[in-house]
């Protein structure tokens, strides 16, 4: 069982306890002067080996609760429905003015709290994804890895309204978050949302090294733009005369290149959070694939067990010791019943007892008083002597 | 079958209480305590300086700054008691960038140490190092996060700071605790510089970076400094010095630490990180529940032992008693 632990294992050294009960017994001796008189029973042997056992258990079980025996917390795979997603979001300082591309008052909520907002709502929405967040602007960021924590997910979304950095690095932000799938994630539940409210030119190195990387893992990108008012937009064409180059028309040309990577690509332009939240409302339903993913099963204690068992077998031997009769208490009877072998096997025992002991005694557990008064057992502990 | 009015025997005694403390212990009866939590935000220098490597790691071989404090530091978040909360930043140029808010030490562990292990000094954003105003920025931070702060660096300014013009705090003192954590040797070290494409060139020269600063309106009495030029050179020719290589600035960190009302540890092994921030940061007591069954139980098992191991004890005792001493069976 590799699934169980122990908080103290040095509480273990305590086991040999248990080999106690094998050397004493909890009844009480009597001396007797021969195995004769107390002929072999099975039953009597197998009640005797069941209380040295009992007594065995208790002691181990007390030992194990002890020692703090717990089944330590597991992973087990599930299938949900939901994605491996990486969230690509834009941390420049433009995400903190409003759509309205002011600053952020009381009555309106800047882009990056409304973004904040509804992603932590998208992610609490779905239980079965594993998400990871990266943050781009001057440089790309890690953030969080691949998770299936949703707290995790909670804390790296809820920093995206912290005053951002002053560029808009897109490309590096990519290739970064194409890298941060990892091997559980399969291949078919793979998606990119990149939330942004601008576009830059890539890199043509970068972009060459995105083509590679969407070549060799296909996901599926989304890209979220946040579209602040008098900007230009996705499918803003210039007007003619005008230059169409990705200087002038990033967003356009950053959505052409995206369509060039041969991945299932959606593009989602809001103007504002009631836009946005559409669109994060589309992405939910559009990523409904099996995935698979972990969920933890907490730590167990199991000591309460080990007490409840070991109580169990305390009940049994108390219940055994309760019901011990004494040589001595039977002989009231056995001078009333008829000629007892007892009788005489318990005035030998007084005679011999004085003669020293030269012969070998046999000491034998009077406990079977709750079978049958005339059964009394033998061999079942050593020969010794106990105290009374 | 009389059942006699005798005091029952010890052992039966010691029997029905190991049973009673038994049956005491599986109820689990719990007490309610307090354990000190905390809730930090680690802030991480990622500045070129540390890329220098005056650290060794577990097999001896050096290791950058960075590479130390990323391996300690996400150790020393798993000694943090559960409940703890923790949230990252790094830090170049003036600023801090927060990456994640604080959350729970304990049950995000794997995402934590993920994030602390995916810190690169290529997500610097830009090349100064201006730890005190980053400093001052990140108490600003976090003061309505309520959230104290852990603030890894190797304290070196770069541009170095003007000797004449005293670093000020306006902030509030003492608003948010902490510590802040020097990380280096005191050895002098050469910091390695890279390309553009991030690949390692060598090392940073003494004319590669500025040597004092050149922030603000020169010194006065600047004309008389050897290379004074009035419009070319205000603050005269650019001195020899040492910034080009780099130690823990302990002093200067211990000054900024009782500045701000933070404390400053040297980074050092994670257990003693672990140490410095409950040591520095403000404790959040949380009740938790402490299972009290391990006294009874242990109770339990003491009779159990006390009933199978006094007769022998005993009898080993009467044996080597004397011999005359009377030996009855009842």
């Amino acid at each position: 069982m590799t699934g169980l632990g122990f908080d103290h294992p040095w509480a273990l050294l305590l086991l040999p306890l248990a080999l106690l009960p094998f050397l004493v017994s909890p009844l009480r001796l009597s001396g007797v002067p021969s195995s004769e008189v107390a002929p072999e029973d099975t039953l009597s042997r197998v009640v005797g080996a069941g209380l040295v056992a009992f007594g065995a258990l208790a002691i181990t079980l007390l030992v194990l609760g002890l020692s703090g025996l717990h089944r330590r917390d597991h992973v087990v795979e599930r299938t949900g429905v939901g994605a491996n997603i990486v969230l690509l979001i834009d941390r420049s300082s433009s995400m903190d003015s409003t759509f309205a591309n002011r600053r952020p008052d009381g009555a309106e909520e800047s882009k990056s709290v409304a973004a904040r907002r509804l992603l932590t709502d998208f992610a609490a929405r779905r239980p079965a994804d594993r998400v990871a967040v990266a943050a781009f602007s001057t440089a790309p960021m890690l953030v969080i890895p691949m998770t299936d924590k949703h707290d995790a997910v909670r804390a790296a979304i809820g920093a995206i309204d912290r005053p951002g950095l002053a560029h808009t690095d897109v490309g590096r932000g990519l290739s970064l978050a194409f890298s941060m799938f990892d091997e559980t994630s399969t291949e078919t539940s793979r998606a990119i949302v990149l939330v942004s409210d601008g576009a830059a030119v890539i890199d043509r190195r970068v972009q060459d090294a995105l083509r590679a990387a969407a070549a060799r893992d296909p996901m599926r990108l989304y890209w979220l733009f946040l579209r602040t008012a008098g900007a230009r937009g996705i499918t803003d064409r210039p007007p003619p005369g005008d230059p169409d180059s990705p200087q002038t028309y990033p967003e356009r040309h950053l959505d052409i290149f995206f369509k060039t990577l041969g991945l299932p690509y959606r593009s989602f332009e809001a103007r504002s959070a009631a836009e946005v939240s559409d669109a994060i409302r589309e992405i939910d339903q559009l990523e409904q694939r099996p995935t698979l993913y972990s969920e933890t099963i907490p730590r167990r204690d199991l000591d309460w067990l080990c007490y409840w068992a070991a109580a169990g077998a305390l009940l049994l031997l108390l219940g055994a010791k309760l019901s011990e009769r004494r040589l001595e208490d039977w002989e009231g009877e056995a001078i009333r019943t008829a000629t007892s072998p007892l009788r005489h096997a318990r005035a030998f025992s007084r005679a011999s007892t004085t003669s020293a002991s030269s012969s070998k005694e046999k000491v034998v557990d009077a406990r079977a008083g709750g079978h049958d008064g005339a059964r009394v057992p033998n061999g079942a502990t050593s020969v010794r002597r106990a105290a009374s | 079958m009389t059942r006699r009015s005798r005091r029952p025997d010890w052992r039966t005694l010691a029997l029905g209480a190991a049973l009673a403390l038994g049956v005491v212990a599986a109820l689990q009866p719990e007490a309610e305590a307090e354990r000190p939590t905390y809730d930090v935000v680690a802030f991480v220098d990622i500045t070129g300086s540390m890329n220098a490597r005056d650290y060794r790691d577990a097999s001896g071989r050096p290791q950058s700054r960075l590479e130390a404090v990323k391996t300690r530091l996400s150790t020393a978040v798993g000694r943090l008691p559960c409940g703890s909360r923790m949230g990252l930043g790094v830090f170049t140029e003036r600023r801090v960038f927060l990456l994640f808010e604080p959350m729970d030490v304990c049950r995000n562990y794997g995402a934590i140490a993920g994030a602390i292990a995916g810190l690169d000094w290529r997500m610097g954003w830009e090349g100064d190092s201006r730890v005190a105003s980053a400093v001052f920025a990140a108490l600003d931070m976090l003061a309505p996060m309520n959230a104290d702060i852990v603030f890894l660096t190797d304290g070196q300014e770069a541009p170095p700071m003007r000797a004449d013009m005293p670093l000020e705090y306006a902030g509030e003192k003492d608003k948010v605790k902490g510590l802040l954590v020097g990380v280096g040797g005191t050895e002098l070290v050469p910091i390695p510089k890279h390309d553009d494409f991030g690949r390692e060139t060598g090392f940073y020269a003494m004319e590669d970076v500025p040597q004092a600063s050149r922030l603000g309106p020169p010194p006065t009495g600047a004309e008389n400094l050897p290379g004074y030029n009035a419009r070319n050179a205000p603050f005269g020719e650019m001195p020899a010095g040492e910034e080009h290589l780099t130690s823990v600035r302990e002093v200067y960190l211990r000054d900024l630490g009782r500045m701000t009302g933070l404390g400053y540890a040297r980074l050092d092994q994670p257990d003693a990180l672990a140490q410095a921030i409950a040591a520095n940061a403000r404790p959040r007591p949380v009740a938790v529940a402490v299972d009290l069954s391990p006294l009874p139980a242990a109770a339990a098992l003491l009779a159990l032992v006390a009933l199978y191991g006094v007769p022998p004890l005993a009898r080993f005792g009467r044996r080597r008693a004397p011999p005359h001493a009377s030996r009855s069976f009842n």
